[in-house]
């Protein structure tokens, strides 16, 4: 309960609030990038090892 | 038996079907749709904590100012105070509980939709067998990702704000200690004049914008750190001693105007006991006169009604016939405070009725006995029956025909008369919780000039009686109980003889003498 209607929120909140959502979208975007990279990485070196057998001379 | 064959043919066409369309179809769906469940409950959970941060859900999440919250047993007040709460002190953990409840919503509406679009629809799912999982599977991973998601912003959350909170604690910490610390070594506290409530931490009122409002412990701690922010939007110090210089000092209690800079100045009281008509009045206007008149005087009065009291008590008695004052049901709390401009300090004299000190029952009038280490005992020598039975008739109808005071009819002529103001400081102090040992004991012999006019004092010249010679003289006189008393029970008793005419006799030394005894000025014992 309050008394009487309560004014504007203090500046520390916004402060703070602002600072969490920029931590959630960071790490959002950093998930992003890394899965980008990582999938990115694993097709680079599929087509790597992909491009260094697939000349080799089979044995028979 | 052709039929018979040919339905199980078909099932078992059905059942290599539904195998081939799980493992084919079915099974790299479902990881698809794993992946894409995992990936929108992500979503879901984001955007539930950004709907928070950004102030949507404020109207159930966010704790606003609230001055009816009761505070624990040991807070100096009841309910918290007008203000907002700290985002560090609970409002971010609210805001984490809250930003699951609309990811949650959304994951169940996804839930029951597919319900209700999946009751009607049996045979379709019998048909689509196989193909069960992907859905089933889809949802399963959006709650998951709802709540793991959730989960792990809510850890990243907290993981950021330890260290804020941990300097958020240390500076708090240092802010009370501090505060604390110097108003204690000050001897700060703050006496109501018109309660007479003594407190270490005055309120202070929210002016100029929020007259009404008031705030009763402004230190730091959940509601800011080095600034609150009041409900009206003013910003207040999170000090007392910071306060002091910005803000209007009320009482806690009572809600009236405190004097200037209380609780942050020096401030002690003294109080006076003794019988009806003992002349604890005359003593104290004779004190306050001599602490206040004069070229060197180093007090002046703190308030209109202690300059009030001081010139008309004056007056009234010096005019002959004597009109003592009449005593009032509560006690008179008067004020001075010291002349020099930047070392404010306050020393407060209050005095209750001589009734109140007649008879031995609980008199919540003399509550505030137990607020000081610093007594003052009148006694009154012509009713000791030793001192009386010797003194001229005629000179005591005379001088008490000098007043116009019924008291003195009424009071006591014996020894244990003598002592009953005494038992009652006593038995109050106790009542109180002050250790009496603590405090100290003027004991103040008045009318000296009848016990000179009639050579009944301790020594022929008045002026060369010493606190040793009053005390034999006491004993000598019947007293030697009350002395004995006296001496057990407080840790430090002094006698002095003051009387009208004669001038040896100091009526300010008493008070001087205590107010030496305990420097720190809010000693409370």
């Amino acid at each position: 309960m309050t008394n009487g209607k309560p004014g504007r929120m203090p500046v520390g909140h916004v402060i703070f609030r602002v600072l969490l959502g920029s931590l959630v979208v960071s790490l959002v975007v950093a998930a992003l990038v890394l899965v980008v990279l990582h999938g990115a990485s694993e097709l680079a070196a599929g087509r790597l090892a992909w491009g260094s057998v697939e000349n080799w001379a089979l044995p028979w | 038996m052709a039929d018979v064959a040919w339905f199980v043919l078909a099932g078992l066409a059905w059942l290599v079907v539904c195998w081939l369309v799980f493992v084919y179809v079915s099974v790299p769906l479902t990881l698809v749709a794993a992946a894409v469940g995992l990936f929108v409950g992500t979503v879901l959970a984001c955007v539930g904590y950004l709907r928070v941060y950004v102030g949507v859900e404020d109207d159930r999440t966010l704790r606003k100012p609230a001055s009816t919250v009761p505070r624990r047993a040991a807070a100096p007040y009841r309910y918290w105070d007008n203000g907002w709460p700290g985002y560090l002190t609970g409002q971010l953990e609210r805001d984490i509980m809250s930003a699951l409840a609309w990811p949650r919503r959304q994951a169940l509406t996804l839930w029951v939709k597919t319900r209700d679009w999946a009751a009607p629809r049996a045979l379709v799912l019998v048909v689509a067998l196989p193909l069960t999982p992907v859905p089933v599977v889809f949802l399963v991973a959006v709650t998951a990702g709802t709540y793991s998601a959730w989960l792990a912003l809510a850890a990243a959350s907290e993981a950021v704000a330890v260290i804020p909170r941990l300097i958020r604690w240390a500076a708090v910490a240092v802010l009370r200690a501090g505060d604390a610390s110097v108003r204690w070594w000050r001897g700060a506290a703050a006496t109501c004049p018109h309660c007479l409530g003594v407190t270490r931490l005055p309120a202070y009122r929210c002016d100029p914008r929020h007259p009404d409002g008031i705030h009763r412990d402004l230190r730091a701690g959940r509601l800011g750190v080095w600034w609150r922010h009041c409900q009206c939007d003013a910003r207040l110090p999170s000090t007392v001693l910071r306060a002091a210089s910005a803000m209007t000092a009320v009482c806690p209690a009572c809600e009236n105007l405190l004097h200037e800079g209380a609780g942050t100045v020096p401030d002690a009281r003294i109080a006076l006991s003794g019988g009806p008509a003992v002349g604890k009045t005359q003593l104290l206007l004779s004190a306050m006169a001599g602490m206040t008149r004069g070229e060197e005087a180093v007090w002046e009065p703190a308030d209109e009604d202690s300059a009030a009291w001081l010139h008309d008590t004056g007056e009234s008695m010096s005019r002959r016939p004597r009109h003592e004052p009449r005593p009032t049901a509560e006690p008179v709390l008067l004020t001075l405070r010291d002349v020099k401009p930047h070392q404010e300090r306050y020393v407060h004299f209050i005095d209750a009725g001589g009734e109140h000190f007649s008879i031995t029952v609980r008199d919540p009038a003399l509550r505030y006995l137990g607020t000081t280490p610093r007594h003052v005992l009148v006694l009154d020598p012509t009713t000791i029956p030793f001192v009386r039975d010797r003194i001229d008739p005629a000179l005591l109808s005379r001088r008490h025909g000098d007043h116009e005071d019924s008291r003195i009819a009424d009071s006591g002529t014996s020894s244990a008369a003598a002592e009953v103001p005494y038992h009652v400081l006593v038995a109050q102090l106790n009542r109180c919780g002050a250790q009496t040992r603590r405090c100290s004991l003027a004991v103040v012999i008045t009318k000296a000039d009848v016990l000179a006019k009639q050579a009944l004092g301790p020594e022929p010249d008045l002026t060369r009686v010493s606190s040793r010679d009053l005390k034999a003289w006491l004993c000598a006189k019947g007293l030697r109980n009350l002395v004995d008393m006296a001496e057990h029970d407080f840790g430090s008793v002094r006698y002095f003889l003051v009387g009208a005419g004669i001038e040896a006799t100091d009526p300010v030394a008493p008070f001087t003498w205590l107010l030496n005894r305990h420097r720190r000025g809010a000693t409370i014992p």
